[in-house]
């Protein structure tokens, strides 16, 4: 046995997990809402806000103990960022600006099994703060310790996301534009739409939305068909959103109707597409937003510069010799 | 010559007036909280993690490997919109000595939910390192929930000392 490693003391009794009465359960949900941007479902959730340099606002959220026996529950706030198209909260101690100008009211709740409290989030921009936007993420959390001859101890946390903007007025808007349409067929043979997204705004996008196919063989329709993933794509940012179909949808070809969204923004796209045979990848693509005939306009447009230019530098060639 | 400009002095004192009373009424710029908030009726973005799991012991160069039973977000939000589940690993150090076995030993994949409801799309994850990283992501319309169960393997290091040693999982919901 020499060199064998006992990580683990083994032996202790195997809690079962899942049905321990002691599970690490906690809720959040944002209290306070703007006025102006009750109808922006984004704003609904998360803190989203401008804020001026040198001024405050101030947020409830309330944690829950969603649990059924008393838990100590840690307030705090960390640093997020965007990847991959995830809005990612950081682990605990991570910091950025946004998250150290975030002071919460209560660091420690001592809560029953059922029982709710709010907590007041105050964000203090100071007056020398760089204009832009910034993500953060208030938490709160339970932590069980490592029971007797388990490695690890689990901890849980629920939090709200901070969209904030930090600027003169209302600070830059939002806007997305939808680029490239491409129809693909994974390897699995299922069909699926990608757009490519760019945002154009000074803010986070969070786009999801429909696919409707229409005018297909036969004069059939399709759809709505919804994107798999809300994907969060920071200013300047690019990323693809994809919708998969299904498998017993015909090649096509489709008019393709892709409305997506963030919030109350709103923008669509409409293409010709015909999704390719099993095993192949990408073969049609066509520019959102510009329908076929213009295309095929401006395509006629530009050979016909190129042709008038080009007689005319052999007409002067021939008239000079 | 002289009634007119008493009409436009009139005028302009009912203006000034006018823009007197209007103030009150206006939101007052600037510091603090100058912002009117309404509150919003919704439930919360809840996670749930278990109390506890074991991973069985292994030997230097070998996995240690256990299962997390039934980690679950429930959604009563009432929204159309999206949810991240993520975890993220500190390093395991030992009970009994300063070693330690970095984050990068860690790996946990999140396998097809073992129950969902409402109207959700979820996609898992096979992730490894400290993190913080997504292990399910959801695309979500009205209130939903969703239960997976995580495998987790600990690649223990060749040159790993024996003991007994610990670090925290930490689950996260956004």
């Amino acid at each position: 046995m020499l060199g064998v490693l006992a990580l683990i003391g083994g032996g202790a009794a195997p809690a079962s997990a899942g049905t321990d009465p002691g599970e690490a359960s906690i809720g959040i949900r944002l209290v306070d809402v703007p006025e102006a941007t009750l109808d922006d479902p984004r704003a609904r959730n998360y803190i989203v806000d401008n804020v001026v340099p040198g001024s405050t606002i101030q947020r409830r959220v309330e944690v829950s103990n969603e649990g059924g026996t008393a838990q100590t529950v840690t307030m705090y706030a960390t640093s997020a960022r965007i990847v991959d198209g995830e809005f990612t909260g950081d682990a605990e101690g991570s910091e950025n600006e946004l998250s150290s100008w975030t002071a919460l009211s209560s660091q420690t709740l001592e809560l029953e099994g059922g029982e709710s409290s709010n907590v007041t989030v105050t964000i203090a921009v100071p007056a020398d703060a760089a204009e832009g936007e910034q993500y953060a993420a208030v938490w709160a959390q339970v932590t069980k310790p490592a029971p007797d001859g388990s490695m690890l101890a689990l901890a849980s946390r629920a939090g709200v996301r901070l969209y904030v903007s930090v600027g003169p007025g209302n600070g830059p808007p939002a806007d997305f534009t939808l680029g490239t349409l491409t129809a693909e067929r994974s390897a699995e043979g299922m069909p699926r739409l990608v757009a490519v997204v760019t945002n154009t705004g000074g803010r986070a996008v969070d786009v999801s939305g429909t696919l409707t196919l229409t005018e297909g063989p036969g004069s059939m329709s399709a759809g709505p068909f919804s994107t798999a993933n809300a994907v969060t794509i920071p200013p300047g940012g690019t990323h693809e959103v994809s919708i998969d179909l299904d498998p017993a949808i015909v090649a096509g070809p489709w008019t393709a109707n892709l409305a997506l969204t963030s919030g109350l923004l709103s923008r669509t796209a409409t293409a010709e597409v015909t999704f390719p045979a099993e095993g192949v990848i990408a073969v049609e693509t066509v520019d959102a937003g510009l329908p076929p005939w213009v295309l095929v306009a401006g395509g006629a447009a530009a050979f016909s510069v190129v042709a008038a230019v080009v007689i005319l530098l052999v007409v002067r060639r021939r008239s000079r010799s | 010559m002289r009634t007119s400009t008493r009409i436009l002095a009139g005028i302009a004192t009912s203006a000034a007036l006018t823009l007197v009373v209007a103030v009150p009424a206006m939101a007052v710029p600037g510091p603090p909280e100058s912002t009117v908030t309404a509150e919003v009726t919704g439930g919360s973005l809840t996670i749930t993690a278990p109390a506890s799991t074991i991973l069985n012991s292994a030997a230097p160069g070998l996995d240690a490997s256990g299962s997390l039973q039934g980690v679950s977000v429930t959604d009563e939000r009432a929204i159309e919109g999206t949810w991240t589940a993520s975890y993220s690993i500190t390093d395991f150090t030992s009970t009994t000595t300063d070693a330690v076995i970095p984050s990068d030993a860690f790996e946990i994949n999140a396998v097809v939910p073992t129950a969902t409801t409402g109207t959700i799309d979820l996609e898992t994850f096979t992730r490894t390192g400290a993190g913080p990283s997504a292990v399910a992501s959801a695309t979500v319309v009205g209130n939903n929930s969703a239960t997976w169960v995580e495998g987790i393997l600990v690649h223990v290091p060749a040159g790993a000392l024996a003991g007994v040693y610990t670090a925290t999982l930490t689950h996260s919901v956004l």
